[in-house]
């Protein structure tokens, strides 16, 4: 009997199984992800190590899906994230979360709109968000992969993937969709004021 | 009730509020139209699964309606 999985697969395989395995039951934005091991996982959770494994952040609409540490970890391994963006990330889903947010609304809508993250304070030099030229286009990992494990997040935990997601046209920052403010270029009160 | 482009959606929010077997009903889509007679008429098509869903015991609706699945029509979502 043909076993359903080799036993032995090399590395190159076994990421394109996992690959075709997840975009087919929806649990991608259509693009290649990082397969989560738990290695990867809890590589991801040392960048938040004061938060345990099962803390919950949120629960996401509309499937109220329980948005724990490791869930969001494994979403942001999936996108490419480093351990240290996680912080930003857990801040972004807690932000969109706020009652007067109305996420609910968001992840249902027929709008094309989608959560804009802008990233404040020493943390956006830090882990390098570009705030400058091209920011909305590609080239910037953090840019790229904060806001896609955001989405991964929306998608996974709170079930709005594209059968769900009643949006009619879509948006590319349903994609990813994060920058960092310019503060010192900012003519404006900075935006943690 | 829900039209048929909505009905993933209302099914996850189904799930999402404890009901994940909650009986659908589906209309064609859109329902939002202005011919007042086309309305009428998909209401009376699905009257008599209204009434099937409403007085049929919980039990059996669950295990028709528990991970059923709804496509989208065509016009919607082509591939």
């Amino acid at each position: 009997m043909k076993p359903e999985i080799p036993l032995v697969a090399d590395a190159n395989d076994a990421f394109d199984r996992v690959n075709e395995y997840f975009y087919e039951r929806g649990w991608t934005d259509g693009l290649p992800i990082v397969p989560p091991t738990e290695a990867r996982v809890q590589a991801m959770l040392a960048g938040m190590p004061a938060h345990a494994p099962d803390e919950l952040i949120s629960v996401v609409p509309p499937k109220m899906g329980r948005a724990t540490m490791r869930q969001i970890a494994a979403n942001a391994v999936m996108a490419g994230c480093r351990p240290e963006y996680l912080p930003v990330v857990v801040a972004a889903l807690q932000a969109i979360s706020e009652p007067q947010y109305g996420l609910a609304h968001r992840q249902t809508t027929t709008h094309a709109g989608a959560p804009l993250i802008i990233v404040n304070g020493p943390i956006a030099e830090r882990l390098k968000i570009n705030c400058g030229r091209g920011l909305f286009g590609p080239g910037w990992r953090a840019n790229a992969t904060i806001g896609r494990a955001l989405r991964l997040v929306l998608i996974n935990i709170g079930g709005a993937g594209p059968d769900v997601d009643a949006s009619q046209t879509g948006h590319p920052g349903k994609y990813t969709y994060c920058i960092a403010e310019y503060e010192k270029a900012n003519p404006w009160e900075p935006l943690h004021v | 009730v829900i039209s048929t482009a909505f009905a993933p959606l209302a099914q996850v929010t189904a799930q999402g509020a404890g009901h994940a077997s909650l009986p659908i009903v589906v209309v064609p889509h859109p329902v939002g139209d202005r011919d007042q007679e086309l309305i009428r008429q998909r209401g009376e098509q699905i009257a008599a699964q209204c009434v099937r869903v409403l007085t049929t015991p919980a039990a059996e609706l669950a295990r028709e309606f528990a991970g059923k699945h709804y496509p989208l029509p065509a016009a919607v979502m082509p591939r």
